[in-house]
């Protein structure tokens, strides 16, 4: 470390500073450049390489025939001979020049840029929502005002998308089918507009089939890109069960979620007892939530169970859920790579411009 | 050549531009029916031959041909010293008795001479950038030398210098004489400089072995490829047996490069183009390429060969009359 300050500060003194912070993605060819060099040299000795002024144009439209061709190569070899000497070192030089500049693009030098924001604190989360006919009971007491079960779903979801922002959430809902309302997205103006549009029994049914749901998003997820162990997303199961067709176990569905590694949380909505019932439940019969189940569910989905008896705790078990769901571990600064190989380069390129140009209004050459 | 390139020139032939009216020049005779008929014509109106034998009595016999005569020719050609050896019935008493001196008499045999052209219709002299090509002219002048030896009813043959050596025999009809003018006239299309030829060497020597002595030989061509140093003895051999004349075309270009500079040259082979600048180089390509005919024009002059220039802006009738010039003043 001492050292490296060392170096830095020898640098500002001699007026390299802007050489500070340079780094090499393949350093390696800076090593080759000897390489390379050793082998001009000894091709140059050998008389193998012409001089990159007696290179012809790409273009030939300007090349021409001529019958005393002879004449002007034995000319042109006259004073090739005078010169050999001299020409031999700086043709020599021009060459490391060359290579090293094609070198030092070679080995990609780049400079660390403005810092990458950090990633998302906790994971992503996927919620799977209860949409069937009995989240319209109204067994939420607001204000003294009784609210359906969706509403204050809603509500709790919107707020919880506002609050996160950087991580991914996605959407499935289901009742008799599951759907998937949104892919685990960032986009949160599209999710809270999803979810403002969310009725209950519209898109998939009446009645509840929380194993088909379960194993829709096994599926779902089984589907994506081979998750890391710190990106699977966190399941929150969101429903009103009360008992779930018995062709499909969804604890057994949960337990093999959960051999997968992912979490599965449950959260139950409504209440557990008939006491809730609204006197005027609109021709629907009235279901208290198996609290049970869900919490069976949730143990073997490897998660907890919350039950959301108001608005607040509802967004409080959200909330609990997230915290433990964050990443582990800090993760290293991220910078953006300034790629500083075109440089060298482009000084390479001008200097063979520049000796074909100098080279084609001087002498010429013979090949 | 690449494939890349084959490829890029075959989609360039089938999308390019292309130019159906224009017929290929390259395929074509090298003087079209009118020249040739204007050459004949001038070749016959021209009031001197533009043959010249040598001295005839270093050819006491022209040729090698059987006379069909009896005798050694009657034709008295001068009187000489009396050598040792020569027969009395040849000393000229007469002159005897006015000097006091012996004297032999000469004569010659008459014969008709042939005559015989070389012509160099080789890569390098199917170049041009001026009017017409080097090779154009050789064979506008070479057709020249033809009508006029028919005109004398001069048996007329020659050789051709391309990828091999033709050789027509000389011969008096006027058909034989067709026939050369044709072959002489034939499409040249350009060819690689690099391309193996026949060497001017190869074919002087072949001249020398075939033709016989005294004829007129006439030589047309660009002398690029010629070793004046190592075919010096050649050119000696070949002024001794015959009446030597040589044509040299040349081109502006080959004299001097372009001022422009700044462009590419090449020979057509896989060697590098060489590249030309400008000022300078221009400068000391023109003293070496002025060396180098003071060099031709020395190993010529030495041998008694003619050695006329002429430059391809230049029409047949000036060539004839500036190397008819310089004849008389050699």
């Amino acid at each position: 470390m001492a050292e490296q300050e060392e170096a830095a500060r020898l640098m500002e003194d001699s007026g390299l500073a802007f050489l500070q912070g340079i780094r090499f993605l393949h350093s390696e060819w800076l090593w080759a450049w000897l390489l390379s060099v050793m082998v001009v040299t000894l091709l140059i000795r050998c008389q193998c390489l012409v001089s990159l002024k007696h290179i012809p144009a790409v273009s030939g439209s300007r090349i021409y025939r001529h019958p005393r061709y002879r004449l002007l190569h034995r000319l042109h070899a006259q004073e090739a001979k005078q010169h050999r000497a001299a020409v031999s070192l700086s043709r020599w030089m021009v060459y490391v020049l060359l290579l090293a500049c094609f070198h030092l693009a070679l080995a990609h030098p780049y400079r660390l840029g403005r810092e990458l924001p950090k990633p998302p604190e906790y994971r992503d989360t996927l919620f799977i929502v209860d949409t069937s006919i009995s989240m319209m009971l109204r067994d939420y007491l607001v204000g003294g005002e009784r609210i359906d079960r969706m509403t204050i779903l809603k509500g709790v979801l919107t707020t919880f998308i506002d609050g996160l922002q950087g991580n991914r959430i996605g959407l499935i809902i289901f009742s008799e089918q599951p759907y998937t309302l949104a892919p685990l997205t960032a986009d949160y103006a599209l999710l809270k507009s999803r979810v403002r549009r969310l009725e209950p029994a519209v898109l998939t049914g009446n009645t509840t089939n929380l194993g088909r749901a379960l194993i829709y998003t096994m599926q779902k997820l089984k589907r994506s890109d081979a998750w890391d162990a710190t990106q699977k997303p966190a399941l929150i199961l969101i429903t009103d069960v009360n008992r779930s067709p018995r062709d499909l176990d969804p604890a057994a569905v949960a337990t093999y979620l959960h051999e997968q590694g992912f979490r599965l949380h449950t959260i139950g909505i409504g209440t557990s007892s008939d006491a809730a019932q609204e006197p005027d439940s609109r021709g629907l019969i009235y279901e208290p939530t198996n609290f049970a189940l869900l919490e069976k569910i949730a143990r073997q989905g490897g998660g907890q169970f919350f039950w959301a008896d108001s608005e607040r705790s509802l967004q409080s078990a959200i909330r609990t859920i997230q915290q433990g769901e964050r990443r582990q571990g800090i993760a290293a600064p991220r910078y953006v790579t300034v790629p500083l190989y075109q440089w060298p380069l482009l000084t390479g390129l001008v200097l063979m411009m520049l000796l074909q140009w100098f080279g084609g209004r001087g002498r010429g050459y013979a090949g | 050549m690449f494939p890349v390139e084959s490829l890029f020139k075959t989609l360039s032939g089938c999308f390019g531009h292309r130019r159906p009216d224009k017929p290929d020049d390259s395929q074509a005779a090298l003087l079209d029916e009118m020249q040739l008929r204007r050459l004949a014509l001038y070749a016959r109106s021209l009031p001197d031959s533009l043959f010249e034998f040598g001295r005839q009595s270093a050819h006491p016999q022209l040729g090698d041909i059987p006379s069909c005569y009896r005798g050694r020719g009657s034709e008295f050609e001068e009187n000489r010293n009396y050598q040792a050896g020569d027969e009395q019935r040849m000393i000229n008493w007469r002159l005897y008795a006015r000097s006091g001196d012996l004297y032999t008499k000469v004569f010659r045999e008459e014969r008709r001479p042939q005559v015989f052209l070389l012509l160099d219709r080789r890569a390098a002299m199917r170049f041009a950038t001026r009017r017409q090509l080097k090779v154009t002219l050789a064979a506008g002048i070479g057709a020249c030398y033809c009508y006029q030896a028919v005109h004398q009813a001069l048996p007329v043959g020659g050789m051709l210098l391309g990828r091999s050596i033709e050789w027509f025999e000389p011969a008096v009809t006027e058909i034989s004489a067709q026939h050369f003018v044709q072959a002489l006239n034939q499409p040249c299309p350009p060819v690689d400089f690099g391309q193996a030829q026949s060497g001017l060497e190869a074919a002087l020597q072949q001249l020398l072995q075939r033709l016989p002595e005294g004829s007129f030989v006439l030589l047309l061509s660009d002398f690029l490829d010629l070793d004046t140093d190592a075919a010096m003895p050649l050119l000696q051999q070949l002024s001794a047996r015959y009446s030597l004349r040589a044509v040299q075309v040349l081109d502006p270009v080959e004299r001097q490069l372009p001022q422009t500079g700044g462009f590419l040259i090449e020979d057509g082979s896989a060697a590098a183009p060489l590249r030309i600048g400008a000022g300078d180089e221009m400068r000391q390509y023109a003293t070496l390429f002025s060396k180098e005919q003071e060099k031709l024009r020395d190993c010529f002059g030495s041998c008694g060969i003619d050695l006329s220039t002429c430059s391809t802006e230049d029409d047949v009738m000036t060539c004839l009359e500036s190397n008819r010039a310089t004849a008389s003043t050699h």
